[in-house]
């Protein structure tokens, strides 16, 4: 459910968690457009995430105690703001060193391949 | 920046809302975000209607319920591992419990009841629960789905009266006849019918419902047979016959005694030693009513002459083990040990004749305190000390004969 302009979806499956959890050790509390934006605006547009996948995702990361929210209301409309819990931030930090620790992983095993071959 | 006006932020809610978005954090989250993107990217609010098509198809691939039915399977699918693993705790646990128990019963150890009970309320409150629960998350027709809380009731009144025959609670039986009849006329026909049209499941289905067709016939059969219910009933019937015979038999004394007195025969002029035994045994007798009549008295809270007429079918206070057991352990006048004593001293002062039995019983039917039982016991001794009566009656008649 990525709408990724250049790496196709597979590749960026299963990273939509730990990017919201490390965007928001970064900023104290997001919303949704925030995140969407911002996350297009790091990666110059490589990556952008779709308002389809990263709600659903939310509301999981929310159920199991990693997000706490808070609303507020925009005229008539609820904006509703995430926040890191405090089980949120020893799992954004985990998630963040599994995720780079898996792309050294790779890096090493796809430039071995050439060298071996 | 444009201001979105309230009949445009109400027409995506309304959007939102006919399109299958239910959940409410959801539905906030999106209308914000379109609102977001509006805001954003329009320069007039006049170009809303060419835009909104265009934004709104950035959500899905087909519609907006796919964010719904998303959002809901990451929810399920988080407690679903988590269900999944307490059902099979759960279901371990049965089996474990299960297997405990009826090694227990069968050799008559301590806790086999405890470990029963425990088995059955795993099964019925968490195990098959579970197991259905996950079932209908997997099901998809509404039928199914039916058909499933279905078999979970059936189950649940079924071990709901294997727990209450256990424990002796009153309503077994009818659970029992409830959960076999929902078995056989209504879950099972629809559970085959359901099935047995699913070229996939065709056989399976058969299979499956020939087998529990026969394991519920069986067991039906079983039931229907059998008159004897609970334990209490089963002593209210032996007590019955013994009761129809010992009348017989005190009516007959009392009608030997009668004749004897006709005649006008002194109770000491014929053998002494039988007239000595027939005094200890109507003794004995007195002494075995009056605690009978006695006990029931207290346990049913009723006063002396009314328990004195009491029949065993009519006690109701069967069940009171608590009270009993102390009145028998404990009551100077009630005690069980009370009681043996004159029994002992019955049965040593016999003269020995083989007529003349001795009275016997297990003091252990005794700590069986549910009062039909001991009233049961008490009526049995009364009955060999009538047998007695009669053969010394019969003894005596003899003597006179033999005289006249």
């Amino acid at each position: 459910m990525y709408l990724c302009p250049m790496y196709s979806s597979e590749l960026v499956k299963g990273t939509l968690k730990t990017i919201v959890l490390r965007l928001l050790t970064e900023h104290k509390e997001m919303y949704g457009y925030e995140i969407t934006q911002r996350v297009k605006e790091l990666t110059g547009g490589k990556i952008q995430i779709t308002e389809g996948a990263l709600y659903p995702s939310l509301h999981a990361l929310e159920k199991d105690g990693l997000l706490t929210t808070e609303t507020m209301n925009i005229g008539k409309r609820v904006r509703k703001y995430y926040s890191l819990s405090k089980e949120g931030k020893n799992k954004a930090a985990e998630k963040i060193t599994e995720l780079s620790d898996f792309l050294n992983t790779m890096r090493f095993l796809l430039d071995l391949k050439p060298a071996q071959g | 920046m444009i201001v979105i006006t309230d009949e445009i932020l109400e027409r995506i809610a309304r959007d939102l809302k006919d399109n299958g978005i239910r959940t409410q954090d959801l539905h906030d989250n999106l209308l914000d975000h379109i609102c977001c993107i509006l805001e954003a990217e329009l320069h007039d609010l006049s170009e809303f209607e060419k835009k909104y098509p265009e934004i709104r198809s950035r959500f899905y691939k087909q519609n907006f319920v796919e964010l719904e039915k998303e959002t809901q399977q990451l929810l399920i699918f988080k407690n679903y591992y988590a269900m999944k693993k307490t059902m099979i705790i759960s279901g371990s646990l049965t089996s474990t419990f299960f297997v405990l128990g009826a090694f227990l019963k069968y050799f008559h150890l301590p806790g086999a009841s405890a470990a029963l009970v425990l088995g059955i309320v795993f099964f019925s409150f968490l195990f098959l629960p579970l197991m259905v629960t996950l079932k209908m998350k997997e099901s998809t027709s509404n039928r199914d789905k039916i058909i499933l809380i279905l078999g979970l009731l059936t189950g649940i009144v079924a071990s709901m009266s294997v727990l209450f025959k256990l424990m002796w609670w009153p309503g077994a039986n009818i659970m029992w006849r409830i959960s076999l009849f929902s078995l056989l006329l209504v879950f099972l026909p629809a559970y085959f019918f359901s099935g047995f049209r699913n070229p996939i499941s065709k056989v399976n289905t058969i299979v499956t419902t020939i087998l529990l067709l026969a394991g519920g016939g069986m067991l039906f059969s079983l039931t229907a047979f059998t008159t004897v219910n609970s334990p209490s009933v089963a002593i209210d019937m032996i007590e019955e016959n013994v009761s129809t015979t010992m009348q017989a038999i005190h009516a007959q004394n009392e009608s030997i005694s009668k004749a004897l007195a006709a005649r006008q025969i002194s109770m000491y002029a014929d053998s002494p030693e039988i007239q000595k035994e027939l005094m200890t045994t109507n003794a004995i007798l007195k002494d075995l009513q009056s605690f009978k009549t006695g006990l029931i008295a207290r346990v049913e809270n009723i006063p002396f002459e009314q328990a004195d007429v009491m029949q065993i079918e009519n006690l109701t206070n069967s069940n009171n083990s608590p009270l009993v057991k102390s009145i028998l352990a404990n009551d100077q006048e009630l005690s069980l040990a009370t009681l043996f004593e004159k029994i002992n001293h019955y049965n040593t002062n016999l003269s020995g004749k083989p007529a003349i039995q001795k009275l016997t019983s297990n003091e252990k039917l005794f700590s069986n305190t549910q009062l039909h039982f001991v009233v049961h016991s008490l009526n049995q001794l009364i009955y060999q000390a009538e047998v007695n009566r009669q053969a010394l009656l019969n003894f005596q008649l003899g003597t006179l004969e033999k005289q006249s």
